[in-house]
Order: structure tokens, then sequence, then C-alpha cells
């Protein structure tokens, strides 16, 4: 029988430990590298029969972390599931593992959600990486880990299996860009660490310094296209008088993702450019399919772009075509008053009424 | 204070009671067991050791250690690495309180990594593996060092000693590992002289030659880059003497070089370049306590090369007293023995003793 192992690193997770236990509990294995907490995570974690193990690094680093769990994981388990505690299983994932795990399969990629604010709907939908065999895989970089093979690999897509994720809003992430820059350092030619040195600087609001590195990534070979693309997205946003600039640059790195199109429709409404405004709706709603990368955004298919057309469709005198866009736009957000009112106006101009 | 002691064990049954009672002061001993199938973890566990079991596969020495480390308790102080096959002399805990001052964070201590035929010390030099709990961290897939990630302050305290009893096993080559550490970390000089040794340890010697060369060519300490070109001298033979004098130049501090030619030219029986390199190498009297140093050119080795390149020359005398010091330093072999016996004997017969 495949043996089944999840691992975990906690900090005081005394809250999350029930919620994330329930969802694994079909899991043969659990191991728990317990970094320090001071609350009773490591008590609960055992009381429940999982194997908690006190571990102290320093100075922190997140992958040696996840390697320190990894490898007290026993020798006979075949699948190593890696969460974090504020991450949970959706019903059904054992089956659905054990019937996608073949002879051959190395590691799994699922469907990861993330879920903001208690919002009932995933503010973030990708497909995630850290189902694993137990042997020839490792974590590398100091923070935003990743799991790398070490053999070659052999990877199923099981989208119907899916992993939730709570994120703690009250975690602070003041450690992340310390070990952001000792990444960068640690491999100074890797573009993606790069980019998220980058990012942290916009999150942390030091816009010079994120300026700076983004600019330095995009003189980079070899970035990932839909990371360079959200890196001129970023740009726009942090440089205003550049804003058009790099909204243009961001759809013609990867014309295929709507949050360019989305952004980019934003500013030319912003500037009353219907025209341009409503062929950018219109690109960006003949795209059907996220890219399911961890860079997704999931509002762009909710009813904004629909509404940016119908108001630009409107200005151009398209009043058939803001029709159709204003009802869609509706249809996905039924409640939004200014939506529904904007549909009854453009209905009334067209002599129906309700 | 509270220390820790750390190992990774593997089929270590031999050795785990005696380790276990050698640190048995520490407040902590923990051991990650990689997958004995002995009673290695029986025997630590009846002797309170803390046992957990880890795999890593692929295997490297790095993270084993990193694993080991953060296992140990956080309000521990400070931490010694030991292996299953080393022994804390008794008293080191006085010893080690003692020298660890406000602020330490690495403190040295002797190091005897191997022993000679009377059981003295053999190759000894200044341990670094007694370490502050914070701020530390092993790298390299093998030939793993325990880098400082916060500045350092370190105290020295030769009285406090660390003793090796290595088994005598084959050793597995780790070329692969030593390969994936020069790949992962191409700048590390270090990386590269092991990979260069190891090659040469293989017979592989012009790929040796070659990547020392490399290795001469990157900014290095430069007792390591003295042993490579030692270690060149016995691989780029054409070049022997080349570099060793490159050597004797590089490392002014060490006997290395000039015993190595002197053995050079007593292969060669030139007596007279043979007795100036021995009096060359025993000018330097100050052990320079690391790593490369070679436990022979610190004991009977210059003195036996001495007293026969001295016989040939015809100084009796001075043959005399160097043969007699080379049993000092070994006084179980029978070659030298039976020199100082057809020495004393010649004296003898010349009615001088």
């Amino acid at each position: 029988m495949t043996k089944i192992a999840v691992y975990t690193i906690s900090l005081n997770e005394q809250k999350h430990v029930h919620t994330w236990f329930n969802s694994v509990k079909e899991a043969d294995y659990w191991l728990v590298a317990d970094t320090g907490s001071t609350d009773q995570t490591v008590y609960e974690l055992r009381e429940l029969g999982v194997k908690c193990e006190v571990i102290h690094v320093r100075p922190w680093r997140f992958d040696l972390a996840r390697n320190i769990a990894l490898s007290l994981i026993p020798a006979d388990v075949d699948i190593c599931i890696s969460m974090d505690m504020d991450e949970h299983m959706v019903p059904g994932w054992r089956p659905q593992l054990e019937q996608a795990w073949q002879g051959e399969t190395t590691r799994i990629n699922y469907a990861y959600h993330t879920y903001y604010n208690s919002s009932s709907e995933p503010g973030l939908k990708f497909m995630a990486n850290k189902i694993h065999a137990r042997h020839n895989y490792t974590w590398r970089r100091p923070v935003h880990e990743t799991v790398y093979p070490l053999a070659s690999e052999c990877i199923t897509q099981v989208p119907h299996m899916i992993m939730n994720h709570v994120p703690d809003a009250q975690k602070h992430r003041s450690q992340y860009l310390p070990l952001l820059l000792q990444s960068h350092t640690e491999n100074p030619e890797c573009a993606q660490t790069l980019f998220w040195l980058a990012r942290e600087y916009a999150h942390e609001n030091q816009h010079e310094s994120a300026v700076q590195y983004f600019h330095k990534l995009l003189q980079m070979p070899h970035v990932w296209h839909l990371e360079k693309s959200e890196a001129e997205r970023w740009l726009a946003k942090l440089l205003p008088h550049e804003q058009l600039q790099w909204l243009r640059r961001c759809v013609a790195t990867a014309p295929e993702r709507r949050e360019g199109w989305r952004d980019l429709a934003l500013y030319l409404y912003s500037h009353a450019n219907w025209a341009s405004c409503y062929s950018a709706c219109t690109e960006a709603l003949n795209i059907t399919h996220g890219t399911n990368s961890y860079l997704d955004m999931t509002d762009v298919w909710g009813p904004q772009l629909h509404d940016l057309a119908a108001i630009s469709a409107w200005n151009l005198g398209l009043k058939m075509e803001s029709e159709s866009h204003a009802q869609a736009a509706v249809n996905l957000d039924p409640q939004d008053h200014r939506l529904v009112a904007n549909l009854t106006a453009i209905q009334h101009s067209l002599g129906k009424t309700a | 204070m509270k220390i820790g002691i750390y190992a990774p064990a593997l089929n270590e049954e031999k050795h785990a009671q005696a380790w276990a009672d050698s640190c048995a002061e520490a407040d902590y001993r923990v051991v990650a067991d990689t997958g004995s199938t002995d009673n290695t973890k029986t025997i630590l566990q009846a002797a309170g050791v803390q046992v957990h079991d880890i795999l890593i596969k692929p295997w490297r020495f790095d993270l084993a250690y990193n694993v080991t480390m953060a296992l140990i308790p956080a309000d521990a102080d400070v931490c010694i690495c030991l292996h299953m096959d080393e022994r804390l002399e008794a008293g080191w805990r006085e010893k080690l309180e003692a020298a660890w001052k406000p602020g330490t964070t690495r403190l040295r201590y002797t190091y005897i990594w191997n022993w000679m035929a009377d059981g003295s010390p053999g190759k000894t030099w200044w341990g670094d593996r007694i370490h502050a709990r914070a701020g530390y961290i092993w790298a390299g897939a093998t030939h793993e060092g325990l880098c400082a990630r916060l500045p350092e302050h370190q105290e020295m305290c030769g009285d406090l000693r660390i003793l090796h009893y290595p088994d005598v096993k084959v050793k597995k080559s780790d070329l692969d590992l030593l390969n994936e550490a020069v790949r992962e970390h191409p700048g590390d000089a270090r990386m590269k002289a092991y990979l260069g040794r190891e090659l040469m340890y293989r017979g592989q010697a012009e790929e040796s030659v070659r990547v020392y060369k490399e290795f001469l060519t990157m900014p290095c300490w430069n007792v390591e880059r003295g042993h490579a070109m030692i270690n060149l001298s016995s691989v780029d033979t054409e070049n022997k003497l080349y570099w060793l004098k490159c050597a004797a130049l590089e490392i002014p501090t060490h006997r290395e070089p000039h015993v190595e030619m002197a053995r050079h030219y007593y292969q060669k029986s030139e007596w007279q370049s043979c007795w100036e390199h021995t009096q060359k190498a025993l000018a330097i009297t100050h052990h320079p306590m690391d790593y490369t140093c070679s436990e022979e050119a610190w004991s009977w080795l210059p003195h036996d090369l001495a007293a026969i390149a001295a016989w040939n020359l015809g100084l009796r005398q001075e043959a005399l007293t160097h043969a007699r010091m080379a049993i000092q330093f070994n006084a179980t072999d029978t070659r030298l023995q039976n020199n100082v016996k057809l020495i004393e004997d010649w004296f003898k017969e010349q009615n001088l003793i």
C-alpha cells in the first residue's frame, strides 16, 4: 500500500492545528518540525498523534527548516505532502492522490486555492507542486523556498485535487526582506529570486528599491515571461508618469494574461480613451483561461472587465455591445447595485423596459 | 552555560557507549541516526542520548549536520559536533567553561586526528567544531564546513582535546558529492582543492593536475595553496621539484615542503641536498596546527632522513643524534631501531662509545 506522509513546519499555530489535522487525517504519517512555538501547538499536535519535533534554526531560513522536516519522515514513506498549518486538503484527496500516483510518478501538481479575508471565493488559484516522492527532492532558497528535483522527474497533473490556503492576515512578513536579500546574494543569477525581492520591496513600500530591482530584473536574460510581465505591471504602479508605457509592455510580454489588459483598460478608462479601453477589454475577455501560475488573480474573472467594456462601448455609441457587457457584468455579480443600475439605464435608452 | 553535543550516526555500535560516556557531562546529547541496522540506537538510548531517525536521500553531509544541530534544544549556548569515533578528553567541560568568554562564538581546541604506532598523537590541528548555538550553518555536500553567518569571535584552548580514533576501513569515494559541491559553489576554492586531492587518490593524475591548477588561480588560504603544490609534486612528477620549491616559498611556516624535498633527494642518493632540506625542515619548530600538517613531518621522518643523509656524508655524530631522535618519535619501528644499532655499532668498533 502506498504510504503517504504530510509534513510541515510550525510556529504558534494553535488555532490552525485541528483544521489542518482533520483535513489530512487520512494520511499514514504526520511530521511537524516546530520552530519554537510558545503556545500549545506542540502539545496539541502530540495529543493528536502527530510526530512533532522541536527544531531550532538560527539564522532562520525556510529551506533548511523544511529539509529538516523532510529528513525526519520515515524511510518507508512513498509520497510526501508538504503543507503549512494554514493550509488544508479538500476531502477526497487521498483516493485522488492514490489514483493519480502511478509507478513512474515522482511529483503531483494539484490545484491550490488561496482565500483572503474570509472571502468565500478563492482570491488566487494556481497549480502547486509540493507533493513529491520521498527520495530525490530537496528544498532550496532561504525564503519562497522551492522543492527541487535531484533526479529526473515524472509529474502528474491532478487539477481536481485541491489544497486550500487561508492565510493568517496577522502574520507579519518582516523577515521576508532580509531572507530575500540573502537568497539573492546566494543566487545572483536567479531571475525569480530577484523578482520576489523587488516585489517584496514594493510590498514594503520601499518604492525606490523596488523600481531599482525591477529594472535590474528586466535586464536579465531568461526571465520567465509571466514574471517579466508582472514586473512591468508593478513598474506601471510604481512609476505613475510611465504608467501607459509599462502597461503596453506588460501586455506585449504576456498577451495571454488578463491582468495586464485589465490594468491597461482601467488606465484608458480613467483617461476617457474609450476606443482603446474597449479594445483592451475585448482582448482580455477573449482570454478564456488563466495561466495556472501563482501570478493569476481571480478578480480579472469577475464583473470588472465587462463593466469597463459596457461603459466604453456606451461612450462609443455601441449600445448593443454595451448592453450585452452590462448584462454579463450583472450575471457575474447580481448584488452590485451600480452594475444593475447601469444595465437598467442602458436597456431604458434602447427602449427596453424591465 | 548549557552545552549540546551532536553527531550523525550510522552503524556505530562499537563506538556508541564510549562516545556517550565521553560527553556524559553535556546538557544535551543528540544523535541523528541515518539508518543503522546494528545496536547503535539501543546503546545510545540506554545511555540517555536523544536519538532521532533521519533519512537524507540523496545523501549529503552538510544537511545531515544541519538537521542534527537543529534538533538540539534552543536554550543550549554552546554546541560541539563530536563524531561517533571522537572522544572528548576528561575534564573537557571545565576547560570549555573557563575558555568561553562572553561574546565568544567559536572555540578552537587541540584535535588529534590519528595516532603514531607508539600511541603518541599523530596528525594534530586546531579543531573548529565547538561553536555558539546561533549563527552557524554547515555547508558543502561533502567536506562540509561550519560556516559563520554572524561576526565571529574565536578563543583558543589548547588544553581541551578531542581525540579521534579513526576506523581502519576503506573510505568510500565521495567523488560524486565532491563534483556536486564544486558545481554548487564554483567559486569555493577549498572544494576545488578537495576535488584535486580526491582525483590524486584515485590515480587520475592528469585530471588532478588540471583541477589543482585551476584551484591555484583562485583566491584562497596560502596554507591550502602550499598543500596543493605538495600534492601537485606527486601527480605532476615531471615538475616535482618546481612544485616543492613553490610550496616552500608559499608556506615557509611548514616543514612539509622541505621534508618532501629531502625525501626526493634521498631517493636520488643526493645526500648533501637531502641533508640541507632536513635541516631546513627541522629549523621550523612551531607546529602550525592546521589540517594540512603531516604527522611524520613533525615527528620521525625528517630525523630519519637526516640520519641517513648524515651517515652517507660521513657525519657520524649527526647521524647518531638524528637516528636516536627518530626512534624517540617512533619507538616501535624496527628499521629505525636497526639504524640506531648500526650507527652505535660503528661507534663501538671505533671505540668511540
